[in-house]
């Protein structure tokens, strides 16, 4: 409840009473619990626009900006911009008046007179990000056709935005979490709330936008060579995503499990992305009379280069802390040590998976073949010194990934803006 | 000290790792899916040149792989690629074993300025010479540069360092 008396031409704030101040603050909370789920649906969009949109480029072309996963990917991304745009304004308004429930205590100061909370305002820069890039990467299309590789300038900023987004939603939920329940001790496990478990999701949803990045090192560029040297591209970009998110979910939710559970929805995620993406184009193909083009591919393209073993990169990463547990005899989970070992040893157990299966051209998942493999055309000596290399390669952006992870992790259980 | 030499390290061995994967040269790598094929007789000797640029600007690099039939592969043909200019200038394409088949060969190849190049293919092997071409027209150079791109592109980076010191500030602040 807002109030004032006038006293010299100045307005002072009568004190507000607590219970108004907390039925204020809960208000706030339903409203950024709403408006966070109305961006979890829009990402959602937006992650399988992305995979149509792949897709279609690929199997029909890119003939206008106006395709429909175009539409499907940036209507996603308007409403996650349009709704963190909209609260913030909102709660740089309230601010300003006692007892609306919005005060320092749950949201952030930015740009001298902005006030809102810190997922809302990532996510909402996020998706300005991703805006400035659709009509520069309109323009690069123009200027070098439809078949721009995904590494080219605008997708890169493109996806840059859809990550920092991701990590906006991640915030929100985590901010929500932690105010909704009474600060506990860091090693304390949390409980499987539907808020906790929704930061788990939102951090197993971080990933599909930053992986599409993935497909030049599948497809295009499978080994990077140096001089006489070559090491496959491909783990050592996984190894340089995936440990950040296995780790930040143990770490957030103090529980083994946790890990494995983000393995499980990425994975029912690539499994929908298998279905839906050739599904979407070929119904849409039909419907507008488009042909596919020559080299269209009869595989899901983005589906296929999404990790097929995260839940064994979650079964060791929950492993490794569960032994560091029992061996301590205390709760592992605020160690850094666990976190390293932890990534390092997933990202060599999902690598020799996929070393032995996904590099040889074909997914267990699926028994056909997606990939071409890389002993067609090398030699059994290109093709060792490629997987050793490989292999050892993955170490430094796993420790660096499992790093962030834990920091990540660390922050999560905190923040409350 | 796991934790110092990961906190004191991870930053400058990302830059060294992403330093080494944009050091391999993408010469003999080329997009996923061709944009346009051309059938090749060379003498004795067919194939086939697959040109993954869909539109060549002045200053790009053109990336051609160039797939012999199986007959030319057994006589081990050697490829020779040049672009004939309008104004009678010729500029020789670099070539390398094709990244992800070594019988086939991959051309790395940048004219310099618009109109309409002929690209030649000239493949030697122990049953001959033979040569053929396709033409190819080039736009001018784009007003806006690869690298004028790319540094915008990258800008948001510099908003993501300023959360991540924040988010430092933070996990420093949080006594765990």
């Amino acid at each position: 409840m807002s109030a004032g008396s006038v006293q010299v031409g100045r307005v002072v704030p009568l004190p507000v009473a607590a219970e108004d101040t907390q039925a204020a603050e809960r208000r706030e909370s339903r409203v950024r619990r709403v408006l966070a789920a109305c961006i979890a649906l829009g990402f959602g969009a937006s992650i399988i626009g992305v995979g149509w949109d792949v897709q279609w480029h690929a199997a029909v072309g890119r003939d206008s900006f106006f395709i429909p996963s175009h539409l499907m990917l940036y209507s996603g991304v308007i409403i996650a911009g349009v709704l963190s745009l909209a609260l913030v304004l909102r709660d740089s308004r309230l601010w300003r008046k006692p007892g609306s429930g919005v005060s320092d205590a749950n949201t952030v100061h930015v740009l001298g007179r902005f006030y809102g909370p810190i997922g809302f305002i990532v996510c909402g820069f996020g998706m300005l990000t991703l805006l400035i890039a659709a009509p520069f990467d309109n323009d690069w299309h123009e200027l070098y056709g439809i078949d721009v590789t995904v590494w080219a300038a605008f997708h890169v900023m493109g996806i840059l935005g859809a990550a920092i987004g991701g990590l906006g939603l991640i915030y929100m939920v985590a901010s929500e979490a932690n105010r909704a329940a009474a600060p506990r001790p860091a090693a304390e496990p949390r409980p499987w709330s539907p808020l906790n478990g929704l930061v788990v999701a939102a951090l197993a949803f971080l990933l599909p936008a930053p992986m599409v990045l993935l497909l030049p090192a599948a497809l295009q560029w499978p080994t990077t060579e140096i001089g006489p040297l070559a090491f496959l591209t491909y783990p050592v970009m996984v190894a340089l995503m995936t440990p950040l998110v296995l780790i930040a979910a143990v770490r957030f939710t103090g529980r083994v499990g946790a890990a494995t559970l983000v393995g499980l929805l990425f994975t029912a995620l690539r499994l929908a992305m298998v279905w839906l993406a050739p599904a979407l184009t070929s119904l849409l193909a039909t419907a507008l009379h488009e042909t596919y083009r020559p080299y269209a591919p009869e595989y899901p393209l983005v589906a296929s280069i999404y990790p097929a073993w995260m839940i064994v990169g979650g079964l060791v990463v929950d492993g490794v802390y569960w032994l560091a547990a029992r061996r301590s005899g205390a709760p592992a989970e605020h160690s850094l040590r666990p976190a390293l070992i932890g990534g390092v040893l997933a990202m060599l157990a999902m690598h020799a998976l996929d070393a032995l299966v996904v590099m040889n051209g074909w997914d267990l998942l699926w028994d056909r073949v997606w990939w071409r493999p890389l002993s067609m055309g090398h030699d059994p000596g290109y093709v060792a010194m490629a997987l050793t290399l490989g292999t050892l390669l993955i170490v430094p952006p796993a420790l660096f990934s499992a790093w962030l992870g834990n920091g990540l992790g660390t922050v999560l259980r905190v923040v409350r803006q | 000290m796991i934790k110092r030499i990961v906190s004191h390290w991870a930053i400058p061995a990302m830059a060294a790792l992403f330093w080494l994967l944009s050091a391999g040269p993408p010469a003999a790598a080329h997009n996923a899916f061709p944009a346009r094929e051309y059938p090749l007789h060379l003498g004795p000797y067919s194939g086939r040149a697959l040109l993954f640029n869909e539109k060549v600007n002045a200053g790009d690099h053109i990336q051609i792989l160039l797939v012999p039939d199986a007959l030319a592969k057994r006589a081990g043909v050697q490829f020779q690629v040049r672009a004939l200019g309008p104004a009678g200038a010729t500029i020789a394409a670099g070539l390398a074993p094709d990244e992800n088949d070594r019988g086939n060969t991959a051309a790395d190849l940048v004219i310099p300025a618009q109109g309409a190049w002929q690209i030649q293919v000239t493949a030697t092997g122990r049953t001959g010479t033979g040569s053929d071409g396709f033409l190819l027209p080039v736009n001018p150079a784009p007003a806006l540069s690869q690298w004028a791109g790319w540094a915008i592109a990258l800008s948001p980076l510099l908003g993501v360092a300023w959360f991540a010191l924040q988010q430092r500030r933070l996990l420093r602040s949080v006594e765990f």
